[in-house]
């Protein structure tokens, strides 16, 4: 799959700002379910999506179950595509959300003293 | 007082056991109780159109964490585990498919069942054999036929109508059919085909591809 074809909603774009907060640590489940608040059923579909298109990438963690006490979690981080596609979505989806000129001088006028 | 003293004698002597036996009790539901999860993620990973391991692997360490976590008291613990392991056997087809994974010939057998039936409730039997033949472009050698009866119509690969009529008498039916893969089995597989509490086994399905066990229950009138 081309990262092209990744279409960033609003649950994906939330999804790629915690990796882009965070991008030098590597994520994974559990803790992306905690920070988004995303369900197991939003949250994997969503990684396999970006996984498959590249933009994540997948690795197991480099312990010893015996010695950690519990299993080896799958830890996931940009890619350096996904980084760049990631902020080139982000950047789309506030332009897209951003208020039109017409809209800001509303806000402008209707506005109160600070 | 000679009751009053064997009554407290009594107290200082079973208090104790009873104790410890409750104890044994909650730790056995406890560990009972984290069971559920872990079967539902079983469940999870069995909807998988591949076989994949690495999925199963992150997915039970996931759980741990539910289970094990720092905040995990016994209640929240099953509900989160739950919740989480109810979530990904919902969307697990969907993540195979965004995987990439190349659906294996009896990988989605609910969906198929689905795209080949054209009309009338699923049948069994021959019916069933040919259906897989269809579907998948397995052989499936039948060892019995369903006493029901209905009549299915199903569109082969290339477009044509095939309609299939079993004897006997069919009215609605619930059917389950769990396809169980052996390992090391290439020819041994099995099939086994519930309908109403009855269980046929159908042995020697020769398949063209790894598969994981699947199963459907099709709510069919007649």
């Amino acid at each position: 799959m081309d990262g092209s074809e990744v279409r960033v909603t609003l649950a994906v774009a939330q999804l790629l700002r915690v990796f882009l907060d965070r991008i030098r640590e590597p994520q994974y489940g559990y803790e992306l379910m905690k920070v988004t608040g995303f369900p197991s059923g939003k949250l994997y579909p969503i990684l396999a999506r970006l996984q498959a298109a590249g933009w994540l990438e997948r690795q197991s963690e480099a312990v010893d179950p015996a010695v950690a006490g519990r299993p080896a979690r799958y830890h996931y981080r940009l890619s350096e595509k996904g980084a760049a596609a990631a902020r080139h979505a982000l950047a789309a989806v506030y332009q897209d959300l951003a208020p039109t000129s017409t809209q800001r001088r509303t806000l402008r006028t209707a506005g109160g003293a600070a | 007082m000679m009751q009053w003293i064997f009554g407290i004698i009594g107290a200082v002597v079973c208090g104790p056991i009873i104790l410890a036996l409750g104890d044994l009790a909650s730790e056995e539901i406890r560990g009972r109780l984290d069971a559920i999860p872990r079967a539902l993620l079983k469940i999870a990973i069995r909807r998988l159109p591949h076989l994949r391991d690495d999925l199963e692997a992150e997915w039970q360490a996931e759980l741990v964490e539910f289970l094990h976590g720092a905040e995990a008291l016994p209640i929240t613990r099953l509900w989160r585990g739950l919740k989480f392991a109810a979530g990904l056997a919902r969307v697990a087809p969907r993540i195979g498919r965004a995987l990439g994974d190349a659906p294996a010939p009896l990988a989605n057998l609910a969906d198929a069942m689905e795209q080949v039936r054209v009309s009338g409730p699923p049948a069994h039997g021959d019916d069933f054999v040919r259906f897989f033949k269809l579907a998948y472009g397995v052989e499936l050698v039948p060892a019995g036929s369903m006493p029901n009866s209905c009549q299915t119509t199903y569109r082969g690969p290339t477009g044509e109508l095939i309609t299939s009529t079993l004897q006997g008498a069919c009215g609605t039916c619930l059917w389950d059919v769990t396809v169980e893969h052996r390992p090391g089995g290439i020819v041994q597989d099995v099939i086994r085909c519930r309908m109403r509490n009855e269980t046929r086994e159908v042995t020697g399905l020769r398949m063209a591809g790894g598969y994981r066990a699947e199963s459907i229950a099709v709510a069919a009138q007649s």
